[in-house]
């Protein structure tokens, strides 16, 4: 006796199309990432290595091979290339952090907050004030990725809000070595959120642009940059919008970690404003909770390090914005850098600021068209300003793929 | 508010920011006085030297010129509860084939960096702890500790100690006295551009700014000495 088969939809057959190319994509991946191991993973000397690259190209076989099932299948399997893509990020973090860099690492913002992480909780010694240079030589940090001030002094201070380290405190206490796989969990945990938190239907493409190239997904996070951990929170913002007590916290967290985020705060806010509740009292009721929440999640973390000493505190979060950081950039900026205008700091960073006002300006101006871009401002902003980082940049994507996941689902519950 | 007057309003915000931008825009262009002249000027985070062997203040390049038993290295100290970079040196007074046992603590200034360098005074905290020598007839020094100028012509030497101020010429080489007492923190201030035009030396387009500790094997014995905090006072352009 012969099944009935299953009528084809236009949708159905959209979603098999999709969830193949899922598996394609994955398999295109992991054979990137397996041929870019056994190029760069010293194959002569670890032997691990290479059972690692023989598993990859044979799970990137698999996965070519299962795209070409039949659908059933592909369904029943549907969550292999998920699996397949955290796994060959595991590896290649590995092999480009242990292997390539052999365990050193490569920023200086990683060494003083792993440094830090170890010494706040002795009462007598606060970080915030404290010359961290110490933790340059611990942990032989690249030569390459040390960032200087104007006058050519190395910056040795801890200058991001103390969300970062209390972040990294529980695993230095538990014997963790390399903070690089903590930044990695947080990256599993975006990575996850995105999948889980998005219709069935969106899963097979969401996480593409994730893994679009390797500097997100793997080379950033092996290269010592902390960035995951205040990405993970503002995901949840952007998934959690419409419910400012979770957004507000959420946001929070994110601002605690590192100074990116706060260029948010008035979009966050005129969204809250003209997104939720009906009335005034609605709005304002919605816009405080908003507000109160990030600011408890702010300070919460860092009242302990504001109540010991609030200048250093102060001084020391405050570096990035201060300007008192040398002029280096993808961005705009390149420009002067590379000779071709000859043009001051002062006037990169008047010109972000002008932008920044501009966005502003026009967010609330063209709220309907703009209303979900405004994740994509702080990337604009610091395009313009004299440090305009790659980091600055492509980490908005998960958050970005996260609001386009949350306008999906509001112009599927409400088409007009 | 009216709508009729939105159009105006942006039209206004508009225009207001071009203008600051523009005025800015302005004002910074042609001052490029961002980038440092000198880097890693307090000797922070101290590196594997790959060619001596031993450790190097992250930048700076260092050579030693030693004979078999004299010894020559630098560290990171603390003096008097300064962390300081330190120059130590022993000469055994043997006839090596170079006579000076010496480090030089070294950074080149090119193009623009050595123009800047000389529109601006250098400043630094030293601790001598010995007395500068010299030859009495002759004037040639028996030790050093200061800074050099080495523009690959002519040699500038500022040499802090014990003795008064002075300054004298030998060829090329052109030894500026800077009293500074032994065994404490002095702040020193250095105007190389008045010293090259006294000297009546063309201002040169790269040259190499040295720290250097040492003597000759005229004047042996351990000789050390201590810098700190050098930064470079840029006058406005």
């Amino acid at each position: 006796m012969s099944s009935k088969p299953e009528p084809h939809t236009s949708s159905s057959r959209y979603s098999e199309f999709t969830l193949r190319i899922l598996y394609v994509f994955s398999s295109g991946f992991l054979f990137y990432e397996g041929f870019k191991n056994w190029l760069r993973g010293r194959l002569e000397t670890h032997p691990e290595v290479v059972i690692l690259c023989v598993i990859t190209y044979g799970v990137a076989l698999v996965l070519l091979v299962m795209s070409m099932l039949s659908f059933k299948v592909v369904r029943r399997f549907k969550v292999v290339p998920l699996v397949a893509l955290l796994f060959v990020t595991a590896v290649s973090i590995y092999v480009v952090a242990d292997v390539q860099y052999r365990g050193v690492y490569r920023t200086d913002s990683m060494a003083f907050t792993h440094y830090a992480s170890e010494l706040w909780i002795f009462p007598s010694w606060n970080p915030y004030g404290s010359d961290l240079q110490k933790a340059l030589e611990m942990f032989t940090v690249d030569i390459d990725y040390i960032t200087l001030k104007p006058d050519g002094d190395l910056v040795t201070n801890l200058n991001y809000p103390a969300l970062h380290i209390l972040f990294f405190t529980p695993f230095v206490y538990f014997g963790f070595q390399d903070m690089r796989w903590v930044t990695f969990f947080f990256e599993i945990a975006t990575v996850l959120l995105l999948y889980w938190k998005s219709p069935d239907e969106l899963r097979p493409v969401v996480l593409i642009p994730f893994f679009a190239g390797s500097d997100l997904a793997i080379n950033f996070t092996a290269g010592c940059l902390g960035d995951f951990l205040w990405i993970l929170p503002l995901t949840i913002t952007a998934f959690y919008a419409r419910k400012p007590m979770i957004a507000g916290f959420t946001y929070g967290l994110a601002c605690a970690v590192k100074q990116e985020p706060w260029i948010l705060l008035p979009f966050l806010v005129a969204w809250t404003w003209r997104a939720l509740g009906v009335d005034r009292r609605e709005k304002l009721a919605a816009t405080a909770a908003f507000l109160a929440t990030a600011v408890i999640a702010f300070l919460l973390p860092n009242i302990f390090f504001i109540l010991k000493n609030p200048q250093s505190w102060w001084t020391d979060i405050m570096t990035p914005l201060s300007g008192d950081l040398i002029a280096i950039s993808q961005g705009i900026s390149t420009i002067t850098q590379m000779g071709i205008v000859p043009i001051s700091r002062t006037f990169y960073l008047t010109l972000a600021v002008a932008v920044f006002l501009f966005l502003l300006f026009t967010y609330n101006f063209c709220f309907r068209e703009l209303k979900h871009a405004m994740w994509t401002f702080p990337a604009v902003i610091m395009w313009f300003s004299p440090r305009g980082l790659q980091n600055y940049f492509v980490y908005l994507i998960p958050v970005c793929l996260a609001a386009a996941v949350t306008l999906y689902q509001e112009q599927r519950s409400d088409p007009s | 508010m009216n709508p009729k007057w939105r159009p105006i309003l942006v039209l206004i915000y508009l225009i207001a920011l071009a203008s600051i931008v523009a005025v800015s825009f302005h004002q910074s262009y042609g001052k490029t006085g961002d980038y440092p002249v000198v880097l890693n000027p307090k000797f922070k985070y101290f590196t594997k030297d790959p060619i001596t062997g031993g450790q190097k203040p992250f930048l700076w390049e260092v050579t030693y010129t030693e004979g078999p038993n004299d010894s020559a290295f630098i560290r990171h100290d603390v003096v008097d509860g300064e962390e300081c970079l330190g120059l130590h040196v022993y000469q055994d007074g043997a006839n090596d084939t170079y006579s000076w046992a010496n480090i030089h603590v070294k950074q080149a200034l090119r193009g623009q960096a050595a123009s800047k360098f000389f529109k601006s005074k250098l400043a630094v905290w030293v601790y001598p702890t010995f007395s500068f020598v010299h030859d009495p007839v002759s004037k040639e020094p028996r030790n050093v500790f200061g800074i050099e100028i080495n523009d690959g012509k002519h040699l500038l030497w500022f040499i802090f100690s014990d003795g008064p101020n002075g300054s004298y010429q030998i060829r090329n080489h052109r030894i500026i006295l800077a009293n500074a007492p032994l065994n404490q923190w002095t702040h020193v201030q250095i105007d190389v551009l008045s010293q090259y035009r006294q000297a009546g030396w063309e201002e040169p387009r790269d040259l190499s700014l040295i720290l250097i500790s040492g003597a000759t094997n005229t004047a042996p014995g351990n000789y050390a000495g201590y810098y700190r905090d050098l930064s470079i006072e840029t006058a406005p352009s």
